[in-house]
């Protein structure tokens, strides 16, 4: 079959890699019909993450057709078209029955390598490299499902892939962003970061009631799809106005009752310490960019809830514990828990409370995968979304 | 730089360079500097033993005591385990290790609580000396139990225990993963025993039996 093949940073290529076969009695092997690049990928594309290894399969987020089940899966047969989560769950484990999917302690055979850099093991994950347990991922023409007997979602016929493609990871990863900070027509919601999530942040977190929501980036043609597409009612594009000032201007001095964090570890900013912390990550004296999560610490109000979206691989350097502790904030964060919020959201979309498909801007063929990255990561022609079709 | 003299066995003067004294002072220091790092690693690996791991199963203790009594299935998931043949006290483990190849003990229970512990010792004049037990307690508030396994590795050699205690903690993660989901789960890049890409691999399950433990459940027949 044909896959979308990390080679090394900056580095992705389409091969012909050999066909999945099931290994595992509750596997089920998908026909991928609709996958996407994340913005997460960017970070494994841009040699951020550690774990990853010439030839591994990219891509998490993706839904087919089932073509192939182990004996272990009674629920799901050949012909069902399926969204599968990012994160592989067992729906057996404390974590699973916890309903923190995303923590599910079997999905993770090589889960020794992030007990050494986290103190504990995270769950498995398609197409994240060897620390999320290097499970093949769906940037490809077939996909092995772990765990199939728990994790796909069946989805009707009626409803588009556009409509139900994100509830793979996007759309979920947003409402639990959103749904942390406890929303009430009350709060004031900042969104950090107008990328695909960003977007879905905004619109989640108006369809569970918030009134007043701030959109921050420092791509317009983003901050336009905000206020046009996803429902925020204010915009600050930080590289024309300062960002702290802006966010008490806009509240009044008190800050965002609760701001949702976007942006994940290579974060942008202005100024000097942007500088020092790309020089730091550059010659690997931090891991991650922490540039958001400190702004989003700063501007929050006091007592109200930081909620963090972005993928963060280590360590950190200038964390702003200091204004944390003593304005009592709330952290909220964690990989999207996707098996929770499944039907709830698909019922969302069903009754139209929700429609996450307009943040689909692009679609290619797979064999473009490459092009796709270098689009994304360079942000040519408005894109928000890429959808890739084997 | 003349600072000191000495006098040789002719009784002439002679210069010494400090030069020469900082040589001597930083070699002697550097050697007792080694020998003492030496030491401190040789205790270090020495009180690695005995080898304990521990983990909780989502499972009761009398189930999860089940599973590790019937000694047939511990090469399920522990990984260099080849066989156990069980014939009345006593049993005769196999094992398939990587450097040292097969390796054969025998074995006997001496202590046996169902739900509770199991506790082993080798025959004694084997290869192999080998002892320990294993312990089962329900977690504090929840039906799932701690499983404890402290292992005492005769006098063998610092490789070995620290080999031993790292084979224990992976057995004891897919312990864990075959009473919870039925079997031990596998990723394109664990299937092998080499580093392997995630991606897909014909022979991913024509890997050798010391690295993928048996699988029970799978009908290897019915996968293409």
């Amino acid at each position: 079959m044909r896959a979308n093949v990390f080679l090394g940073p900056g580095k992705v290529e389409v091969q012909r890699v050999p066909d999945p076969q099931l290994l595992n009695a509750r596997d089920a092997i998908i026909r991928v019909t609709a996958t996407t690049i994340c913005g997460s990928d960017l970070h494994l594309y841009n040699g951020f993450m550690p774990g990853m290894q010439k030839g591994d399969i990219l891509g998490h987020e993706f839904m087919g057709e089932v073509v192939e089940v182990g004996k272990g899966v009674n629920n799901l047969k050949p012909g069902d078209r399926v969204v599968v989560p990012f994160c592989i769950a067992c729906g057996n484990c404390e974590s699973c029955a916890m309903g923190m999917f995303a923590c599910c302690e079997n999905s993770n055979p090589t889960g020794w390598i992030p007990e050494k850099l986290m103190g504990h093991a995270t769950c498995g994950c398609f197409g994240y490299s060897h620390l999320t347990g290097g499970f093949a991922g769906g940037q490809a023409e077939y996909v092995r499902v772990p765990f199939a007997d728990f994790g796909p979602l069946k989805v009707p016929s009626h409803l588009s892939d556009k409509q139900v493609l994100f509830l793979s990871d996007i759309l979920p990863t947003a409402f639990m962003g959103a749904e942390f900070c406890e929303i009430n027509p009350k709060k004031v919601i900042a969104v950090f970061g107008a990328g695909p999530v960003g977007q879905l942040a905004i619109a989640s977190a108006r369809a569970l009631g918030a009134e007043k929501i701030i959109a921050v980036d420092r791509v317009p043609y983003r901050l336009k799809m905000a206020v046009d597409k996803a429902g925020a009612t204010d915009v600050i594009n930080y590289e024309d106005y300062p960002l702290h000032e802006s966010l008490l201007d806009l509240t009044a001095g008190r800050g965002p009752d609760a701001i949702i964090e976007c942006v994940g570890l290579e974060a942008h900013s202005t100024g000097l310490q942007y500088v020092v912390d790309k020089t730091k990550q550059k010659l690997k004296l931090a891991m991650d960019r922490p540039i958001a999560v400190r702004d989003a610490i700063l501007g929050c109000r006091s007592g109200g809830i930081v909620s963090i979206l972005g993928v963060y691989a280590g360590f950190v350097d200038k964390f702003p514990l200091g204004s944390l502790m003593n304005r009592g904030l709330t952290i909220r964060t964690g990989q999207c828990h996707v098996h929770r919020y499944q039907t709830r959201l698909l019922d969302m979309i069903e009754k139209g409370t929700i429609d996450a498909s307009f943040v689909a801007t692009h679609e290619m063929n797979l064999d473009d995968t490459p092009k796709g990255y270098e689009m994304f990561m360079t942000k040519q022609d408005d894109v928000q979304k890429i959808i890739l079709r084997a | 730089m003349a600072v000191a003299w000495e006098r040789d066995l002719l009784g002439n003067a002679r210069m010494i360079k400090i030069r020469h004294v900082l040589y001597t002072v930083g070699g002697a220091s550097a050697v007792a500097l080694g020998v003492f790092a030496i030491r401190r690693v040789r205790h270090a690996i020495s009180h690695v033993s005995p080898v304990t791991a521990t983990v909780t199963v989502n499972r009761p203790p009398r189930e999860v005591y089940e599973l590790l009594r019937d000694f047939s299935r511990l090469p399920e998931f522990m990984t260099y385990l080849d066989k156990v043949e069980e014939s009345g006290e006593e049993s005769t483990w196999t094992a398939k290790l990587p450097v040292f190849g097969n390796v054969m003990w025998k074995a006997r229970i001496v202590d046996d609580q169902p739900g509770r512990l199991i506790a082993w010792e080798s025959a004694s004049g084997g290869r192999v000396r080998v002892s320990g037990r294993v312990t089962f307690e329900t977690a504090p508030g929840r039906d799932s139990t701690e499983v404890r396994v402290e292992m005492k590795l005769g006098e063998s050699r610092a490789r070995a225990r620290i080999a031993a205690a790292w084979a224990v903690k992976g057995d004891l993660r897919r312990l864990k993963c075959v009473l919870e989901t039925g079997e031990v789960l596998r990723s394109d890049a664990s299937a092998h025993v080499k580093p392997h890409a995630a991606q897909p691999a014909t022979d991913a399950m024509a890997a050798p039996d010391f690295f993928i433990p048996h699988v029970a459940n799978v009908d290897k027949g019915a996968v293409s």
